[in-house]
């Protein structure tokens, strides 16, 4: 047995309630392993459709799929893989206006967005309900990850600090979001069993061209607009 | 000096390089932009500047510090730093 990963460790995972919003090329993989290792809750959030284009990358939707919600594809998949677990598909977009109801009772949040706009928003929720969240993102063969603990470490607002951000399509090698996704799930599991170091206050780089891993520090930001007057919640 | 450039996400593409060594005859972060812009065909400075400042969503990092800790574009550089480029990256 991992040291630390016992029953008790187990039974924290079970009683846990997590939402991946966005399951598309990060959120498939990151909930294909939340959802084996038997997480108890798992809260699904996407508005989008099964399209053509996804299939290179987000490998909870299948060719079966196309024009189906994909939280619809996705929980069907997750809870034949694991029948044990509560899936909760919550075909909504997500915006500042509902941002607080669709994330009610989550203990962590892990992201399987496809834009910097929706991130902020979730990020400041995050910050002002105080629950965990882990950071993911992807371009081309490179993917990126850090881990915000509200009164901790930064926010993504320490790290990108504007308001706004252009509306991108972001090209993607079906692999790079199934490391960062994978990456995403393990960040999770260690907040919620307590085991090992998350990436707080780290922003972790994948550079799938030239296969390698870098890490650097991240500083919050003393000014922030978000996060700078949160106490810690751990 | 001799200093190494490191380019991530679209940035990569628009300079034709993961990662360049050069000399620079300046020595601060401006000059090594505006080194790198020559070099690249006017690639760098359109995609990481806005008004003679750097653009809120681009992370530039010397030594794995994020310059807006340090003295921004005039954070002065020394033969061997590696300076890191990173746009907004947000896709999934």
């Amino acid at each position: 047995m991992v040291k630390g990963w016992g029953e008790a460790a187990q039974l924290k995972v079970k009683s846990a309630r997590v939402a991946v919003i966005g399951v598309g090329g990060l959120g498939s993989p990151a909930s294909l392993y939340l959802a084996a290792s038997g997480i108890g809750y798992l809260r699904l959030i996407d508005c989008d459709t099964v399209d053509l284009s996804n299939l290179n990358r987000q490998i909870l939707h299948w060719s079966t799929d196309l024009g189906r919600p994909k939280v619809e594809s996705a929980a069907m998949k997750l809870t034949q893989l694991n029948p044990e677990i509560a899936v909760d598909p919550v075909n909504e977009a997500l915006t500042v206006d509902n941002v607080a109801e669709l994330l009610k009772g989550i203990d962590v949040v892990v992201d399987g967005l496809d834009n910097l706009q929706s991130r902020f928003i979730v990020n400041e929720a995050c910050v002002s309900l105080r629950i965990p969240y882990v950071y993911g993102a992807v371009y081309g063969m490179e993917g990126f990850l850090t881990t915000i603990v509200p009164g901790e470490g930064p926010c993504l607002r320490c790290i990108y600090p504007s308001a706004s951000a252009p509306a991108e399509a972001f090209p993607v090698v079906g692999t790079a979001p199934g490391v960062i996704g994978s990456l995403e799930a393990s960040e999770a599991l260690k907040l919620i069993t307590g085991i090992g170091k998350p990436a707080i206050e780290r922003l972790i780089i994948y550079d799938g061209e030239l296969m390698r891993f870098d890490e650097i520090a991240i500083k919050k930001d003393e000014g922030c607009p978000v996060c700078s007057r949160q106490k810690p919640i751990r | 000096m001799k200093v190494k450039a490191e380019f991530f996400a679209d940035l990569r593409e628009k300079v034709g390089c993961p990662a360049m060594e050069l000399e620079i005859a300046g020595s601060t972060l401006l000059d090594l932009i505006e080194e790198l812009d020559a070099r690249t065909g006017g690639a760098l400075m359109k995609n990481v500047l806005e008004g003679g400042k750097l653009k809120d969503l681009v992370k530039v990092l010397v030594n794995g510090r994020d310059v807006r800790g340090l003295r921004g574009l005039e954070t002065g550089l020394n033969d061997g730093d590696v300076v890191s480029f990173f746009p907004p990256v947000a896709g999934g």
